[in-house]
């Protein structure tokens, strides 16, 4: 019997149940039978399904192994391809680096070829030489301008050139330039022709230095003589013109002076101002062609100096004097010091008082009402100083580089409105230098101002 | 020849002027009047200024130096070598615009004045240093 049904027979009729009555019965012993039967084809069903199963959960495994390798194989593919996108687009990026390492070059090159273009066509004359000066090219214009060729230059030094019309203190100034690997710039330089002409050139030489050498020397020229021409007449113009001014200038001012002083006759209030108002309209004149007489001399190189031994203390004592009714207009405080003994100096005495007056009545001019002004002599070795502080409008700071150029004024000044032509100054400073002297001064904006010239003290006899 | 003369008083300086431009000499002349014992006499280039000089004897000679004919360097110069006392002493007065004060020096100039920046009253008084 099968023993499942036997522990349920057991369980539901007692351990005895062979021995009951029903048990015994034929039917009922059919009945068990057949349910024994059952179990036993369950258990046999059982059995073939559980083998089934385990028939089919091998052959799972066995493709699921299959299956994982495919898998394993395919995810290898897949790195692969990935391996092979990075490859690529490694490659493509290194394609666009040598695309734009291409387009570099290229815009290099034409950056050569501008800047090439550019000093080959270039206006003014343009020459390379050697550290030793030997011709290594020439542009176009060096070709117009001196009507050498470009192969006639090459090698040669700029020597070729030269000209008997240059100063020698140009040429040694600019053989100092080279020496030194230094820029030297000049409008003073002749230079001749392949045909033996003559031009006045501008010329700027510099050197290019790498690694602290110099590798060659650039030089720019261009024909100036024209300019300079018109400069001269220029300059020739403004003196004659106002060499024919002063005379008219002068008689104005004295038959002025006779009106303004009434030794003609009285005059009523109001001639007397219209004649003030002429003669300080003539002093203006006289006073800025004067200038301007002084600046043509200058640049034509016609200035005289009348150099004699003058005391200096005297002079400015004089021009002082001359000053102190401006000053007296004006309600300020002047000042004057000699402290030293030997005020004698080797100098003009007509443009030292010119100088004097000027730093003096600028002084007067750019301090306000009530301002202070010291004037000072005294000696800084060898030399004789004379100073002139104010504590007027100070000069502002960016515009000290500029003070003793022709036609300027500070900014402070002009809209203060006072008057001037901006050329005393540097009239000054040409007279001074030429003197042997030097010019110069201190400045703090709001705070005021003092001038200087120096010149030396003349020998003691 | 231009010859003029303005004033005439007992104990008068005699000065000579010589200038070329018209308006100038009138104006110094007017001025000069005004000084009491001056007589002014005047020539308006260097040739008739020396002959004026050598005749009149001047106390003074005020000249320009710039002129036609007789440039007042050159008149100044015959004068001083007209050979008499006189012409070697007598006080000389450069007014002028030209720069030739070493020159000017050189003949004995008494002084020497930059006409275009001066006042006729400077002048006067300057003239007056050297003649009283």
């Amino acid at each position: 019997m099968h023993k499942v049904l036997k522990r349920q027979l057991r369980r539901s009729f007692g351990k005895d149940f062979e021995s009951q009555d029903f048990y015994q019965k034929k039917s009922f012993q059919d009945f068990i039978e057949k349910v024994g039967d059952f179990y036993q084809d369950v258990d046999e069903d059982r059995k073939l399904y559980e083998h089934s199963l385990k028939i089919a959960s091998e052959e799972m495994q066995e493709k699921n192994e299959l299956l994982e390798k495919e898998v394993k194989d395919l995810q290898k593919v897949k790195d692969q391809i990935e391996g092979l996108e990075g490859l690529k687009s490694a490659m493509l990026n290194i394609l666009e680096d040598l695309q734009s390492d291409r387009s570099g070059m290229e815009i290099q090159l034409l950056e050569t070829e501008k800047f090439k273009l550019a000093v080959e066509n270039a206006e003014t004359g343009i020459i390379i030489t050697t550290p030793n000066q030997k011709i290594i090219y020439v542009n176009d214009a060096v070709e117009k301008l001196t009507e050498y060729s470009k192969k006639e230059l090459i090698g040669k030094t700029p020597r070729i050139l030269k000209s008997s019309k240059t100063s020698a203190e140009i040429y040694r100034e600019l053989s100092d330039a080279l020496k030194y690997g230094h820029a030297f710039n000049t409008e003073e330089m002749f230079n001749k022709k392949k045909n033996g002409e003559e031009y006045q050139a501008s010329l700027s030489v510099y050197p290019v230095i790498k690694n602290g050498k110099t590798q060659f020397f650039v030089g720019v020229q261009s024909d100036i003589t024209k300019r300079k021409e018109l400069d001269r007449s220029k300059t020739e113009f403004i003196s004659i013109a106002s060499h024919q001014l002063r005379t008219p200038l002068s008689s104005l001012r004295w038959y002025l002076e006779m009106l303004e002083d009434q030794s003609m006759g009285d005059l009523n209030e109001q001639q007397k101002e219209m004649v003030e108002q002429c003669s300080e309209s003539n002093r203006m004149m006289i006073k800025l062609v004067g200038e301007l007489l002084s600046i043509s001399r200058l640049e034509m190189g016609t200035f005289e100096l009348n150099i004699e031994k003058i005391d200096l203390g005297k002079v400015v004592k004089s021009v002082l004097a001359e000053s102190l009714v401006l000053v007296k207009e004006r309600n300020q405080k002047i000042t004057f010091d000699i402290l030293t003994k030997n005020t004698k100096i080797m100098a003009d005495e007509v443009h030292c008082r010119q100088t004097i007056l000027n730093f003096i009545s600028n002084a007067v001019k750019y301090t306000p009402e009530n301002g202070e002004i010291n004037i000072r002599l005294k000696e800084e070795e060898n030399k004789i100083v004379f100073e002139v502080e104010d504590n007027g409008f100070g000069i502002p700071e960016k515009e000290k580089g500029k003070i003793f150029t022709k036609f300027f004024r500070a900014e402070n000044a002009t809209k203060s409105q006072i008057d001037g032509t901006g050329l005393g100054l540097y009239i000054v400073k040409q007279i001074i230098e030429k003197i042997g002297g030097t010019v110069g001064f201190d400045s703090t904006e709001g705070q005021g101002t003092t001038f200087y010239f120096k010149i030396p003290q003349a020998e003691k006899t | 020849m231009q010859e003029e003369t303005i004033t005439t008083e007992i104990l008068t300086k005699k000065i000579l002027l010589v200038e070329d431009n018209p308006a100038l000499l009138k104006a110094l002349q007017m001025r000069f009047k005004l000084e009491k014992n001056y007589e002014i006499i005047s020539g308006n280039n260097g040739q008739i200024g020396l002959e004026i000089a050598l005749m009149k004897k001047p106390d003074i000679i005020i000249t320009d130096i710039m002129m036609p004919e007789l440039d007042g360097m050159d008149m100044v110069r015959k004068i001083r070598t007209s050979g008499t006392e006189w012409a070697a002493k007598v006080p000389v007065i450069f007014l002028t615009n030209k720069i030739r004060k070493n020159e000017a020096f050189m003949l004995n100039a008494a002084d020497y004045i930059v006409k275009s920046d001066i006042d006729l009253k400077d002048i006067v008084s300057r003239i007056k240093k050297k003649i009283g």
